[in-house]
């Protein structure tokens, strides 16, 4: 007998994208005060009612469902979670900013839930087609959301980058895909490794697919050197969007990462991981010096992206279940970090309008010094200074680098995180120590102040006690 | 039970200390002291508790908890409750408790005052926490914590100069003890795998040895290192030569400090460590030649430099200076017992002294040039008397503690077959006269002679108050007695009962397992070291009441000595010599070559040179053309591909 | 595993034959009277030959989306409809589900006024 609860968040977040759609296709008919709460307000249940749904997972419907399509296991409750607690951070924080740009109706909502929902379906796929499915579905949602301030030209182009570069990886993934599906004769991806396995080591095939699919994954992580969209998308799009593309798609291509490699393609996982650390490395070194001189915040932290991209390839490159939990564990705590950056930004105002540049920053110790106070939580982190949890993220995938003895790499990676810091602390340099021209303000933020100050807590919090949400990390893997 | 009285000992001082340093200004002067005097006197009457059980054969070694566990090393914390450790907490305390009491007199109408008093219970919670650890982690915790307080101490007039700098040297010179110490903990955990104490005494027999092998072809022997690196520290803590010149200057600080922490306790925190660590120090006979050496050395020629000191404190000091040679030499003799013996009565007799010449100061109004006292024992009958009672244990006079303990390590190094004993044994036997000598001269120049102070002084000179007499008394009663009641226990061995080693069988304390008190008493006057003594009293009373110009003429005659004595055989000058023009020319001649050049001009500038340009390349990088954007994605999935088809173990190579 | 494609083979030639016979004969027997327009290749309505960045009306793009969107739909309803019986009222129900999300994207566009031609 079919039974839906398996798919209950996916349903809830359907659910709500068609009310939403609904809503606005009333919009004539109804009073806009009433769509002005009813719109959000669905938007919220539905994420919350997921949230709720995958929290609550009891165990009991473990396995996989629907001919092979979802695996519901510790795993994809843990990411699927992660994902709804994410987009509803994303709709508090963002509710007053699109507001104001005349963008918070119901298209905003329903795109933000539709991109939730691939990010669900990727994470919870268990077939390959239901994956390619999952990853068109938030594609497309991203690539409109991107370009929703139509009249903004640097957010059209952004778009348009993101949308050709998007639709060249999907080729890519799909060309890989089918390679796959030709040489095994199975969609599913437990089964692949089975016959991947039973192919023996001589199929030159099967390598060349899997390097068509890991190539895919590594553009959709923003990796270097598929990561040239990343920056201008992050600098084009509205600063809600880019905290969306900054952390829910990652949640994706880590479980994409950890499904293929620990289960699909693991046959293939020892002899990728000079091609992983290859690409880690790369990232690692465009992000920390790509960063470096950037002027632009919003430039800064996307290629601050693809460095701790290169730290969460690292951990997965080691091939071990530890590395895995370090990588899973890193993502989750980057996303963390990055919410807390990106809700700063749209909860400050300075001269009137959005903070761009980083030198915006500067006098904010003075003006709003516990808005300054979480900031500086957001930049430590993310630079991994201890007790922050950023540093427990750092240290984690290191010591799995070193238990998977990969010495060189550690120690490379640790004097990129080095380099890191620099501009990490020249924001809180700015904020502290420069004099400024003009004041800065908090934007209309009232409600959202609540849960960004509890985001930002929640870095040091769980830096005091690292092991919780690593405890989480490792059950869900090892499960 | 007992550990929760060990507990409640350490912690009682520490509470009065913490409460007092935070609120002392709110609770005010008269609750301050009463707060720490009862904390510390608590701590005492507790203490003659635990010693009563030690004696009475409990003991107690047990790690409380695990502070933290570090890269697979625990560090505890734990007590250790044998007789030596009893026998320091009854010491520490009662002298503490007397230097409470006394300074109540002392520091009266000090701004200060105050802070005084929770500095010192806070020295005595790091000093009782020291002589509990059973871990060496826990010692170095009380070792760093007196030196911490001692440095606060010392400059405690901070506004003086003199002080300052003083305080600043006790700092630095004990950071180059600290250094051989630390090092010397870190090499026993690489070899032990523990800091505790009980894991090296079961692991040093089987280290004999082995040893260390440095590169270079040196081969060193792990014990005799670990012995000798540890030492260092004791060194530097105990001021035994070269790392004793911090000591004469610590006296910048209060008197009831110099008596606390620069003649009764701290200072014998080195001599403690090495007796905590027998066990182990009998295994490694080549660190013990080391420390008799050093011992001995510091004995007589600190001792000399006593003579020719007319400050007051600095005699007694420089005197502090000899008595800690004689117990680290009698621990290098491997007789711990005789060194323990004599850190007791050592620590009551110094206590007394410091405290009377304390007394003295009061009355002169803070002068402590001796040449401008003289005649005091008319107007100061109480301290007067006191101070001859120390004057004359220091100088074992038979009959006070000073002797028993004294003599008997004399004779413990005589007996000795430690390497080097021989020397040692003449220089300490030397060093009797000097004693006598540099003691009775300062008796004679301070209590008897012409009056040389200014009238005013004199019209105000009189007996100090009670609260500072009391604690003379106090202490004048120990200095008297303890020596009679100790002897046969301690070096016959009754009373350690396997707590400290080389009681038993050694030969140096051979002679006294059979011995009495009173035959020991009845033996002075047929061994040459009570002659050497008179002869000492003899020449002083010759040269400072008989013919009070004889001293200067002899000075005039042996002119370079006098100056050789008077500049402390210079260990200053070479000091200040390296610190100011050496040290800072290796340091500038780095500064040069290696910071500004290799580091910051290659490494750091050339670094953050290399990544700035390499960042810029990156930056020109993303042009922000799409075909560009396409290309690159394209170029490197065709790179990729090639790579796999060249690593795949079916491809090309594979 | 090859006899199961003969069909697809004949499908394939027969299609060809039927393509290729019907071309010949429209060329054999129709009349000739080439003149510019007629001899130019048919694109839908646009010049053939001009620059690739025109202008062109964008409510065609919102006829053919939505012709693709609808035309799709009936590609799934018609294997649906065969399949009806066996699949029963959980397959009744899924498809319901899918005309109704159809329907709210429909109303959308219809509440948005994107099927106003002026």
């Amino acid at each position: 007998m079919m039974s839906f609860s398996a798919v209950a968040p996916e349903i809830w977040i359907a659910a709500g994208v068609l009310a939403v759609v609904g809503f606005e296709a009333l919009r004539s008919r109804l009073p806009g005060n009433f769509l002005k709460t009813a719109i959000p307000a669905t938007a919220l249940l539905a994420l919350a009612l997921a949230l709720i749904e995958a929290l609550f997972w009891n165990g009991a419907s473990q396995g996989v469902f629907y001919d092979g399509s979802l695996v519901i296991d510790a795993f994809s409750r843990l990411f699927v979670a992660a994902a709804c607690l994410g987009a509803l951070i994303i709709l508090f924080y963002s509710v007053t900013d699109m507001e104001r740009h005349g963008l918070g109706r119901g298209e905003y909502h329903a795109l933000v839930l539709t991109a939730t929902l691939g990010v669900v379906v990727i994470i919870t796929a268990a077939n390959l087609l239901v994956l390619y499915l999952g990853l068109e579905l938030l594609s497309l949602s991203l690539y409109t959301l991107i370009s929703i301030d139509r009249e903004r030209i640097p957010a059209a182009e952004a778009a348009m980058k993101y949308f050709f570069l998007g639709a060249i990886a999907s080729g890519v993934l799909l060309y890989g895909l089918s390679l796959l599906y030709g040489l095994s004769g199975t969609l599913s991806i437990a089964r692949l490794s089975v016959d991947l396995v039973a192919m023996g080591p001589g199929a030159l095939l099967a390598w060349v697919a899997a390097v068509f699919v890991l190539v895919a994954l590594a553009f959709k992580f923003g990796a270097a050197p598929f990561h040239m969209w990343v920056p201008d998308v992050y600098e084009g799009a509205p600063t809600p969007i880019t905290l969306f593309v900054a952390t829910l798609p990652e949640l994706a291509s880590i479980a994409l990462f950890v499904r293929l490699l620990s289960s699909g393609l693991s046959p293939l996982v020892r002899d990728w991981s000079g091609m992983l650390i290859g690409i880690a490395v790369l990232s690692l070194l465009v992000g920390n010096l790509g960063a470096l001189l950037q002027t632009n915040f919003k430039r800064l932290l996307a290629y601050s992206a693809i460095g701790h991209v290169g730290f969460i390839l690292l951990g997965i490159a080691t091939g071990t279940i530890r590395g895995e939990v370090a990588a899973v564990y890193y993502t989750l705590v980057y996303v963390l970090m990055t919410a807390v950056a990106f809700g700063l930004l749209l909860a400050l105002r300075a001269r009137g309008r959005e903070i761009e540049a980083i030198d915006d920053l500067a006098g904010l110790g003075q003006s709003q010094p516990w808005w300054s106070l979480l900031m500086l939580f957001a930049m430590f982190s993310l630079a991994g200074v201890p007790p922050f949890v950023g540093f427990w993220a750092k240290l984690a995938v290191l010591r799995a680098l070193l238990a998977a003895g990969f010495p060189v790499v550690a120690v490379f990676a640790v004097l990129m995180a080095v380099v890191g810091a620099f501009y990490y602390l020249r924001v809180v340099k700015v904020m502290y120590f420069d004099r400024a021209d003009h004041p800065l303000v908090r934007g209309n933020f009232s409600l959202p102040e609540l849960v960004l100050s509890l985001n930002g807590l929640a870095l040091f919090i769980l830096g005091l006690v690292p092991n919780s949400l690593w405890g989480l990390c490792t059950w869900a893997i090892r499960r | 039970m007992m550990m929760g009285l060990v507990v409640t000992i350490v912690l009682l001082p520490l509470a009065a200390a913490v409460l007092t340093g935070l609120a002392g200004r709110a609770i005010g002067r008269r609750l301050t002291q009463a707060l720490t005097i009862g904390a510390v006197g608590l701590s005492w009457v507790l203490s003659l508790l635990l010693l009563e059980q030690v004696i009475g054969g409990a003991r107690l070694d047990r790690i409380l908890y695990t502070w933290m566990v570090s890269g697979g090393v625990r560090f505890p914390i734990g007590f250790l409750i044998d007789p030596l450790s009893a026998l320091m907490i009854s010491v520490v305390t009662f002298v503490s408790f007397a230097v409470h009491v006394y300074s109540i007199g002392y520091m009266r109408d000090d701004p200060g005052e105050i802070r005084f008093f929770s500095y010192i219970s806070l020295f005595t919670f790091a000093m009782l926490l020291l002589v509990t650890a059973n871990n060496f982690l826990q010692l170095f915790i009380g070792w760093e914590g007196v030196g911490l307080v001692s440095y606060l101490l010392i400059g405690f007039w901070f506004e003086k100069p003199s002080a300052s700098a003083a305080a600043l040297k006790a700092f630095l010179v004990n950071r180059v003890g600290d250094c051989g110490f630390v090092l010397g903990i870190a090499l026993l955990l690489h070899e032990t795998g523990s800091l505790n104490y009980s894991a090296l005494f079961a692991q040093a027999p089987t280290l004999v040895g082995q040893t260390l092998r440095l590169g270079f072809g040196l081969h060193l022997p792990v014990l005799d290192l670990i012995g000798i690196l540890l030492f260092v520290g004791a060194m530097a803590k105990s001021a035994q030569i070269p790392l004793h010149v911090w000591l004469p200057d610590s006296m910048e600080g209060p008197t009831p400090i110099s008596a606390l922490i620069h003649a009764a306790t701290m200072v014998t925190a080195g001599i403690f460590m090495v007796a905590r660590l027998s066990p182990f120090y009998v295994e490694a006979p080549g660190a013990l030649s080391v420390i008799l050496v050093i011992g001995s050395l510091s004995a007589l020629f600190m001792g000399l430099l006593g003579i020719v000191a007319t400050d007051i404190k600095r005699v007694i000091a420089y005197s502090t200076l000899s008595q800690l040679g004689y117990m680290t030499a009698a621990l290098g003799a491997s007789a711990f017992a005789a060194g323990i013996f004599h850190l007791v009565t050592h620590a009551f007799f110094k206590a007394l002294l410091f405290l009377a010449a304390g007394s003295v100061i009061l009355g002169m109004h803070h002068e402590q040039d001796m040449r401008k006292m003289g005649g005091l024992r008319r107007y100061m009958p109480i301290t007067y008397a006191t101070f001859l009672i120390g004057s004359l244990a220091l100088v074992a006079f038979p009959g006070f503690s000073g002797y028993f303990s004294k003599d008997a390590l004399i004779e413990a190094v005589g007996h000795s077959r430690i390497p080097g004993a021989g020397t040692a044994y003449l220089l300490l036997v030397l060093s009797v006269f000097v004693t006598a000598l540099y003691t009775f001269r300062m008796f004679f120049m301070v209590f008897h002679g012409e009056e040389r102070m200014d009238a005013k002084t004199r019209e105000h000179l009189h007996e100090s108050p009670w609260v500072v007499t009391l604690p003379l008394v106090l202490l004048a009663i120990p200095s008297l007695g303890v020596g009679w009641i100790l002897f046969h226990p301690l070096l016959g061995g009754g009373y350690w009962g396997g707590g400290l080693a080389n009681v038993a069988g050694n030969p140096a304390l051979a002679p006294f397992r059979k011995e009495s008190a009173w035959q020991f008493f009845l033996g002075a006057f047929t061994s040459p070291t009570f002659y050497l003594m008179l002869a000492g009293i003899g020449v002083a009373a010759y040269g400072y009441l008989l013919r009070p110009r004889w001293p200067a003429a002899v000075a005039d005659r042996l002119a370079s000595v006098y100056r050789i004595l008077l500049a402390g055989y210079g260990f200053d000058r070479l000091y200040l010599w390296f610190g100011t023009r050496v040290s800072p020319g290796m340091g500038r001649f780095l500064w040069r070559h290696g910071d500004e050049q290799a580091i910051d001009g290659l490494a750091v500038n050339g670094t953050a040179h290399g990544v700035g340009r390499i960042g810029s390349w990156v930056r020109r990088m993303q042009t922000g053309l799409l075909y560009q954007y396409a290309f690159t994605l394209v170029a490197a999935l065709v790179v990729l591909v090639f790579w796999a088809l060249v690593r795949s173990p079916g491809g090309i190579l594979g | 595993m090859l006899p199961n494609y003969l069909t697809v083979l004949v499908y394939l030639l027969v299609g060809i034959v039927i393509g290729g016979a019907l071309l010949t004969l429209g060329f054999l027997l129709g009349p000739k009277q080439p003149d510019a327009t007629k001899s130019q290749p048919y694109e839908c309505g646009f010049e053939a030959f001009q620059d690739a960045r025109m202008k062109f009306e964008v409510r065609y793009y919102l006829v053919a989306i939505l012709f693709i969107l609808f035309d799709l739909e009936m590609t799934f309803l018609f294997p649906w409809a065969v399949a009806l019986r066996r699949i029963g009222w959980p397959g009744f129900g899924a498809m319901m589900l899918f005309l109704l999300v159809l329907v709210v994207g429909f109303l959308y566009e219809w509440g948005k006024g994107g099927l106003e031609w002026e």
